[in-house]
């Protein structure tokens, strides 16, 4: 029962803010709602250090809704509670005087609720509802400022994106409840510790559950809608499209490690989707101008490491990423919030430049994150990455490869954060406006953020050093054999990485200051600030055809958005047409009315 | 079978009526026409199972009176309110 | 003991409404459903034979939700002439007996029972109300007339006027096409829908919020009886009609109740779905849960506005009263059927036994169509959060009761579980 409260109190925010935040006076309900998820972090902990719980209730027939809070999903507790506590306190800050102010909180504390119902979950049916509600949520806070065309136009596609995804989740659980009977976790568990009944099948279902999960945590082909989702409050991007939302992709193969352990082949599509996601996200961020883009191109990099850390077996590392990269991605996201909110809204890195002497805090934050991100030796993002590179080492199928491949990306990982860091705080300035530190109550969070984004690292560390994090964890993931490194090899990795990382860092920092960049670099500047055409190229393979079809019927569109509601002008038109069969005239009806008869009596076998 | 033949036609009128007439009180006299079709099949298949079909008739015909207290009120009303009962008058409400 | 409650309050009303102030009689007619309701719930799975007339699970579930949505609109209505809570009471009469008989003639004494204070209750606004009154009548007749051919030709086929009796040849097929004619049309099913729309945007809207839920109610219940021995195979034909029809015409819709009514036809199709294998549990529950959200929906009209409601007018309601407005968004999603709202467990139970029953090209067709009513249902809830004038006089009872709905809705959408072994009494 307490278990439910962790959920069911930010789900009373949502409604006590919904239907009476507009006559609270600010910053009450931005109390209430941090107020409430502090509540809900605290019994969540206190929970987990009582050793667990499971609630469970009747639900539907044959399904029960239960929860599970194990070291795995209070690990996610933690991080949603806990760093969700801390940007709630910063949108106390962030969203003041906003019209809308009462709004956010009850869409941030529903939010809250659905992803903590989706981590709790120990069936897949209740964790779909998770799924679905922070998706709302998402949808929701996209689209807060809906005023704007565009901002709710992101909001939609990001919605239907997802769907893609969620048509994956669905058909994967059909398929394990048609093979085994229960869509429990725990049951499903032990249900496969046998011999598989049909692998093939199952590989289906697992593949289709990553669908799901490649939806929601927006990896290749499916990343198009993160960046666009940025039209979001800055908060809205810090919690839930970089550190919670969109990590749920991760945890589902975290929760189903059973299942993918047992399913080597589509474990390595995962990791190879990752991978690639990683490249491509890290390419793109290259070429972004606006502040909070470069983060949310990171952010898809940095969850295709995620993917291919689950990808090769090692589930923990992955979650370890989870960790350190909510705390590093929040910091980076919250000064990103900072900033624009230092220059009155402004978003355009051209713009701006040469704050490092006007944001005494901030620059700080940003630095910390940045240097995080890249991976500088001994912070939270480094011993993560560490741990993802030597996982991919001791891979059995081509692990060399996913090990070179991770340590280019992380080459690259390092120079963008440094051109981020480069463009905003360093060099001149370039924009006229007049910067003003932010608030206490923005501060701290980042400076609590900036702690968390030096020390989660040390949770765990390499061989022979202390982790905590692993044994912590084990229980609850599967095993999946890999070689072993000897003592050598593997802090001779380390050091290569750190070697990397640093020359990376370096590279990026000096080459950023540059007055004029060499051709080539312009060239794959260019291609690198269209995201490499993909939005294009899904336009020609798959909205063209459907505007075509629209086309007909209505007046030219544009993009995959406008196709969309082309195609469904066009069935609205159909609608229309259909609606004229309602003349308004009693013999007309009369008339259809008998035609009926006499087709229900033809169709008839007699 | 000549009762169900004759009643299958007096059916098929009646519904021809309702197609075809324009005022509201014929296109209510045809629906009764079907309902007398529909006691002249009742009566007929009584001969075959018995008093049920009869007893029938008579509730239908019960039933009906009713359905004309209904409607000549809700007609007379409506001639009222707009001097005439053509059927092809009322057509705001559609789309 | 429903039907004798009924009854008795019928009866003694009609004389006591010359004397009593029409608030009273409303009150009276209130504590008629409700001790109704109550003797239902207190004979809860126990079933009840008097002649042709038998109480089973079917007719207690379905009773019930016609029940509901009686005691609803009367709680809504302030009309100043009694016959108004007269005529519903009398209705909820015949609904109650169509709900619980196999008797075809009780059948159609009892279809015109409910039928008869409709086309009264259709007229009480003038003007317009005239018209839809007639449309209603004059097409509810000839319905009435194919069921009546219908029961003759069943009593023909079989001897008997007993739903259920097996039969064969093709006057029993003819009986059973054109008994689901006349249930068709008062279900709204496609083709023999076109009274619908324009009923729903003539009538007051207490009055479709009744129309909408307990006739639905009340007549699937005597569909469920009709069908289940073996379903008329031109049962799909109907369905492929309804959800294509209804969820098309819905969005180009402008003014909600016409909206709302083309989307009652798409989800009689929808519940068709369960009569192929005769599932009470599972039509139960989609019956309940869109008995819950169509009236919500149409509540919350009714504090806009008793007459016609575009969809512009919707605009700001949000902000001018968060209640109804969130009432309503949760209304239009419940009936999209998104979790976690109720109306997706209905749409799943109806649509899982479609599955059971094999017939696949329905269930793609279902989940195709109701993909697109997601456009129309989204416009009509997210209207309210636009910018605007809405206007709303919401009285406190309404908003309360809009209140507790609009609860159901979330908690019957989070556990579907708690009522549904309530339900599996009538399968």
């Amino acid at each position: 029962m307490a278990l439910l409260l962790t959920i069911l109190l930010p789900l009373f925010g949502f409604a006590l803010l919904g239907l009476f935040g507009k006559r609270m006076q600010e910053p009450l309900p931005g109390v209430i709602a941090s107020g409430l998820v502090l509540a809900s972090f605290l019994l969540g902990v206190g929970l987990l250090l009582s050793g667990g719980a499971r609630f469970e209730t009747e639900w539907l027939p044959g399904i029960p809704f239960s929860l599970l809070l194990d070291n795995l999903s209070g690990l996610m507790l933690m991080i949603v509670t806990g760093v969700g506590f801390l940007i709630h306190v910063y949108a106390i800050g962030y969203m003041a005087k906003d019209p809308g102010y009462s709004r956010f909180f009850a869409y941030f504390n529903l939010f809250i609720a659905m992803m903590l119902t989706l981590v709790l979950a120990d069936s897949y049916p209740v964790m779909f509802i998770g799924w679905e509600g922070v998706g709302l949520a998402s949808f929701l806070l996209i689209g807060f400022w809906y005023q704007n065309a565009q901002y709710a136009d992101s909001a939609r596609k990001a919605f239907i994106v997802n769907r893609i995804g969620d048509l994956g989740f669905l058909l994967g659980m059909a398929i394990l409840w048609a093979l085994y009977g229960t869509l429990s976790i725990s049951e499903l568990k032990e249900a496969l510790e046998g011999p598989l009944k049909n692998p093939s099948l199952l590989a289906l279902a697992g593949l289709l559950l990553f669908l799901g999960a490649v939806g929601k945590s927006a990896q290749i082909p499916l990343m198009v809608w993160l960046p666009d989702a940025m039209a979001g409050p800055t908060p809205v991007s810090a919690l839930i499209h970089a550190a919670t939302m969109v990590t749920a992709g991760v945890y589902l193969i975290a929760r189903s490690s059973f299942l993918y352990s047992a399913l080597p082949e589509v474990s390595y599509t995962i990791a190879v989707i990752g991978l690639l996601t990683a490249a491509y996200g890290a390419l793109s961020a290259f070429g972004q101008t606006d502040i909070k883009k470069i983060v949310a191109y990171s952010t898809i990099s940095q969850l295709g490491y995620m993917f291919l850390a689950a990808g090769v077996g090692a589930y923990w590392v992955a979650l370890f990423h989870v960790l350190t990269h909510a705390f590093f991605k929040a910091l980076l996201f919250l000064a990103s919030g900072s900033v624009i909110h230092a220059l009155g809204g402004e978003q355009d890195v051209r713009k701006m430049g040469g704050l490092w002497r006007h944001l005494p805090y901030t620059r700080w934050h940003g630095l910390i994150g940045a240097l995080a991100l890249g991976g500088l030796p001994l912070l939270s993002g480094f011993w993560s990455k560490d741990a993802i590179l030597t996982a991919t080492l001791t891979y059995p199928f081509g692990g060399v490869g996913f090990y070179v491949g991770a340590l280019l990306v992380a080459v690259l990982t390092a120079m963008y954060a440094m051109r981020w860091f480069v463009l905003v705080f360093l060099g001149e300035e370039r924009g006229h406006h007049h910067p003003h530190e932010a608030p206490p109550v923005m501060l701290w969070p980042n400076h609590l953020l900036a702690l968390g984004s030096v020390l989660a690292g040390y949770l765990a560390l390499p061989h022979p050093l202390p982790n905590l994090l692993e044994p912590f964890l084990k229980p609850a993931l599967a095993e999946v054999e890999a070689h072993h490194l000897s003592l050598g090899a593997e802090w001779g990795l380390i050091g290569l990485s750190a070697l990397v990382a640093l020359l990376g860092l370096w590279a990026g920092y000096t080459f950023f200051q540059r007055k004029a960049f060499p051709g080539w670099y312009l060239a794959f500047e260019a291609a690198s600030r269209e995201s490499f055409y993909v939005d294009r190229i899904y336009n020609a393979l798959i909205v063209n055809p459907l505007k075509a079809l629209a086309e007909a019927l209505l007046q030219g569109d544009f993009g995959l958005l406008r196709g969309y509601f082309g195609l469904g002008g066009s069935v609205r038109g159909l609608g229309q047409g259909l609606a004229r069969l309602q003349t308004g005239y009693l013999r007309v009806y009369a008339l259809l009315f008998v035609l009926g008869v006499l087709v229900l009596l033809g169709v008839m076998r007699w | 079978m000549s009762y169900l033949l004759a009643s299958a036609l007096l059916f098929a009128l009646g519904v021809y009526g309702v197609l075809t007439r324009r005022t509201a009180i014929l296109v209510f006299l045809s629906i009764e026409l079907m309902l007398n079709a529909a006691n002249l099949s009742l009566v007929g298949f009584a001969r075959a199972h018995g008093l049920d079909g009869q007893v029938a008739a008579l509730m239908v015909i019960a039933i009906a009176a009713a359905e004309v207290a209904v409607g000549l009120g809700l007609i007379v009303a409506i001639f009222r309110h707009r001097e005439s009962t053509a059927v092809d008058d009322l057509s705001e409400l559609r789309g | 003991m429903t039907l004798a409650i009924l009854a008795v309050f019928s009866v003694a009303l009609t004389l006591l409404g010359f004397v009593l102030p029409p608030q009273g009689v409303k009150r009276a007619t209130l504590l008629g459903l409700a001790l109704a309701l109550l003797s239902l719930l207190l004979t809860w799975g126990k079933p009840f034979a008097f002649g042709p007339y038998t109480v089973d699970g079917v007719s207690q579930v379905f009773t019930l939700l016609a029940l509901l949505g009686a005691l609803w609109t009367v709680g809504l209505v302030r009309s100043r002439r009694f016959e108004f809570y007269l005529l519903v009471l009398y209705a909820a009469l015949g609904m109650h007996l169509l709900a619980s008989t196999r008797h075809l003639l009780l059948m159609l004494v009892a279809l015109e029972a409910l039928s008869l204070p409709l086309y009264a209750l259709a007229t009480w606004r003038r003007g317009q109300g005239l018209e839809a009154a007639l449309k209603y009548f004059l097409l509810g007749a000839l319905a009435a007339a194919f069921f009546l051919y219908g029961t003759a030709l069943f009593y023909g086929a079989t001897g008997s006027f007993l739903v259920g009796t097996p039969g064969q040849g093709p006057l029993y097929a003819l009986a059973l096409g054109l008994l689901l004619v006349g249930l068709g049309f008062k279900v709204a099913l496609a083709p023999f829908h076109f009274w619908t729309p324009d009923v729903y945007q003539g009538s007051p809207t207490p009055v479709v919020l009744f129309m909408a839920t307990s006739v639905k109610a009340a007549a699937f219940a005597a569909l469920l009886r009709v069908a289940s021995p073996g379903v008329p195979d031109a049962l799909s034909l109907l369905i492929v009609l309804s959800v294509l029809l209804g969820n098309l015409a819905a969005l180009g819709q402008k003014e909600a109740k016409r909206l709302l009514a083309y989307s009652s036809i798409a989800h009689a199709g929808y519940m068709a779905l369960a009569l192929y294998t005769g599932n009470a549990q599972a039509l139960g529950f989609y019956l309940l849960t869109y008995v819950l959200a169509t009236g919500l929906a149409f509540a919350v009209l009714s504090e806009v506005s008793p007459d016609r409601v575009p969809l512009e007018s919707l605009r700001g309601l949000f902000r001018k009263d968060p209640l109804l407005g969130l009432a309503l968004f949760l209304a239009s999603l419940s009936l999209l059927g998104l979790p976690p709202l109720a109306g997706f467990w209905g749409k799943y139970l109806v649509f899982l036994e479609a599955a059971k029953a094999g017939q696949w090209g329905l269930l793609v067709l279902a989940l195709l169509t109701s993909a697109v009513s997601a456009y129309y249902y989204l416009g009509l809830g997210l209207a309210v959060f636009q910018k605007g004038e809405a206007e709303a006089l919401p009285r406190p009872w309404a908003r309360n009761v809009a209140l507790l709905v609009a609860l159901l809705l979330l908690l019957l959408g989070l556990f579907p579980g708690s009522l549904l072994p309530a339900l599996a009494a009538g399968s």
